[in-house]
């Protein structure tokens, strides 16, 4: 039954002009600012490799690349909240408190991209979810607050292993008798090899395995997901993720050409797990946002398997990890508009949007598109190259499992999204189109998708191409 | 030290098979004046060692215990569901999570003495840590579970060398472990009080950004 809608048509009656709250205008201005910054560092700067500030920030090509992928998602959440805000009166409630922890957030985020010793990025990621765990709760929904709760515990539990882990990697250059330092810089990998090596790291693989939402520390992932509200679950999804994915290859970029095989083994097999759970979750799921959720950690799993795979995959997998934070703010801000208007997750409660909300109905069908895997989107072209070299490296099974799950995968999506897009519309009302601001962010990111796909601008490409060297790509 | 090391030990384990919040608050204050004390009689207590102190003894051992047991006192809902009796099973895992701790620390450090008891009681107080988390559902013997491990990593971290982390890198360790505790502290006080007044029906949301 499709329920009472949590919103009115804005045509049922003018929008009143109104001056909006201070924090709303200060967040855009500093989303505006900060991707201004970024993209033009990262499109006239020479992206060469220094450290500043006592050697404790690290500028290269990884931060740079991270900074305008994380501002480039603020900048689309950041128009979105302000247009949603203008929107709807009621939710100027709260707005300062909500902006102050965003605007919190993302500096944390941006500093951790830039930290150059493993444990401030480690202190910095830990304060990220400080300020990520009350933008989940909303005071009238009584399920956000377990759910930030489990985001919460389950960000500690892997945060402690990380630090377990670099503790390990610390006795093992004490094992050595090497002097340790913990600076990304001035480490040698090669004098602290070792069981306690070993150890630590396995720890620190586990740990930001938590962070991405790899199985087996997956379960805080789809509540969290589900239950943030939509603007929030975007910056969780694609700024949060992502900074936890730099602390992760930024470990690799060190300690992998010690430790290969350890690497490999486990990166591939958290992988194939977590997709294989994914998988079973997005076939019985009824949910629409927790599909997205439960797809997130199915591509989280893929890009595990890239990172574990190196060499060859590297390129493709920076398509795909890029491709993938776009997808997932668009599908979830898409997932936000639908919930406003029909006021269920139900996907069974909700049929005919490309009729009855043309345009969330049209990003929800090429954000499905993108997700699965199809032309001419990033993540086509990223996952081609992972599978390519699944093939290249000699993982047959691995490239077998890969692709059946991605076969059943693909079916169960669009099983269960597209009835919700092409079904007989069940509503006649003439519900207004929303206005540019409310699109454009979208808009904006879908034309970074496809860019990905089929053209990279000569600067962005290089920028690519450091990375994947970075982590023993060609 | 070695029977000091024994005794962090038997206080890691007596509140899981007592199971109840006033105990395993003693130990988590225990767990923090026993590593203090375990600092204080390496030697003479030097500028270096004043921090590592000043977290053992201080914070872990009197102020975020303090902090939990004022937030357990003020809560308004009952305090069965704050943590789950233990049964033979669960006991018999206890067993075998510290057998496993030490036979993991022989192997890693074969030379028998303080240094493999020390690594033994560590790994077996983020086992512990774990067992909790894996079979407690309640908030606060959750929460108690990430700081059974929190402490066991200040354990293992213990001697280390000086100077491997430079001193604004431990005062923000310092930091996050305040305001981490802080912020459980935060969760068991409105998951006891604030979820129980909110209504149930999920469409009356309302919007959100």
């Amino acid at each position: 039954m499709t329920s009472v809608s949590a919103e009115l048509p804005a045509s049922l009656g003018p929008r009143p002009a109104r001056a909006l709250p201070l924090a709303l205008w200060v967040l855009l201005g500093a989303a505006v600012l900060t991707f201004g910054v970024v993209a033009a560092r990262t499109w006239w700067g020479a992206p060469e490799v220094g450290t500043r500030l006592g050697g404790y920030v690290r500028i290269d090509a990884t931060a740079l690349l991270f900074l305008l992928l994380v501002h480039t998602v603020f900048l689309g959440v950041a128009v979105y909240i302000w247009s949603r805000v203008r929107a709807v009166t009621k939710l100027e409630e709260g707005m300062g408190r909500f902006v102050v922890l965003v605007l919190a957030f993302m500096t944390v985020s941006s500093a951790a991209l830039l930290s150059n010793h493993y444990i401030v990025g480690w202190i910095l990621l830990e304060v990220s979810t400080f300020c990520a765990a009350p933008l989940i709760v909303r005071r009238s929904q009584r399920a956000t607050l377990p759910a930030s709760w489990r985001y919460f515990l389950f960000s500690s539990v892997g945060l402690a292993l990380i630090l377990a882990g670099f503790a390990c990697v610390v006795r093992g250059f004490e094992a050595a008798g090497v002097q340790p330092s913990l600076f990304m810089d001035r480490v040698d990998a090669a004098a602290g090899a070792g069981i306690w090596q070993r150890i630590g790291l396995s720890l620190i693989l586990l740990g930001y395995g938590t962070k991405l939402g790899l199985a087996p520390m997956h379960t805080w992932l789809p509540e969290t997901y589900d239950e943030a509200p939509p603007a929030v679950t975007a910056l969780l999804g694609a700024v949060q993720f992502n900074v936890a994915l730099v602390g992760l290859v930024r470990v690799l970029q060190v300690f992998q050409p010690v430790n290969a095989q350890l690497v490999s083994t486990q990166l591939i097999s958290v992988g194939l797990l977590s997709m294989a759970v994914s998988t079973v979750s997005i076939l019985v799921t009824g949910n629409y946002k927790r599909l997205i959720a439960y797809a997130s950690i199915n591509h989280a799993g893929m890009i595990a398997i890239g990172l574990g795979l190196g060499g060859g995959a590297t390129y493709g997998l920076l398509l795909y990890v890029v491709s993938n934070a776009f997808i997932k703010a668009i599908l979830f801000l898409t997932a936000g508009k639908i919930k406003a208007r029909y006021g269920t997750k139900e996907m069974r409660d909700i049929t005919g949007l490309i009729k009855e909300m043309p345009e969330s109905g049209l990003f929800l069908m090429i954000g499905t598109f993108a997700l699965l895997g199809l032309p001419p989107f990033g993540s086509f072209l990223g996952e081609l190259l992972i599978l390519s070299e699944l093939i290249r490296a000699d993982f047959p099974l691995v490239f077998t499992a890969v692709t059946a799950l991605l076969t059943v995968t693909f079916v169960a999506t669009a099983r269960s999204l597209f009835p919700m897009i092409w079904g007989p519309a069940r509503s006649t009302a003439q519900w207004a189109r929303p206005g540019l601001a409310t699109t454009l962010p979208k808009i904006g990111l879908l034309l970074a998708l496809i860019a990905l796909g089929l053209y990279l601008p000569p600067t962005l490409s290089t920028l690519f191409r450091q990375v994947a060297a970075s982590l023993g790509g060609a | 030290m070695t029977a000091l090391l024994f005794t962090l030990l038997l206080v890691q384990v007596f509140p899981l098979v007592v199971m109840g919040w006033r105990a395993m608050l003693l130990a988590l204050s225990l767990q923090g004046l026993l590593m203090g004390w375990m600092v204080v009689q390496r030697g003479p207590v030097e500028i270096d060692a004043a921090l590592p102190l000043l977290d053992l003894l201080i914070v872990r051992g009197a102020v975020v215990p303090m902090m939990f047991q004022r937030v357990m006192r003020e809560r308004t809902t009952g305090g069965r569901q704050d943590v789950r009796a233990p049964n033979l099973f669960s006991l018999l895992v206890l067993v075998l999570v510290i057998a496993a701790a030490f036979r993991f620390a022989a192997a890693l450090d074969p030379v028998s003495g303080e240094s493999q008891v020390r690594l033994a009681v560590a790994a077996s107080g983020v086992l512990l840590g774990l067992f909790l988390l894996a079979t407690q559902g309640g908030v606060f013997a959750q929460a108690v579970g990430v700081l059974y491990i929190e402490n066991a990593i200040a354990l293992f971290e213990f001697d280390r060398v000086e100077g491997a982390m430079p001193l604004p890198v431990e005062l923000g360790l310092l930091a996050v472990f305040m305001i981490s505790a802080s912020v459980y502290a935060a969760y068991v006080e409105r998951l006891s009080t604030f979820v129980a007044t909110l209504p149930a029906d999920p469409l009356d949301e309302g919007p959100t950004v």
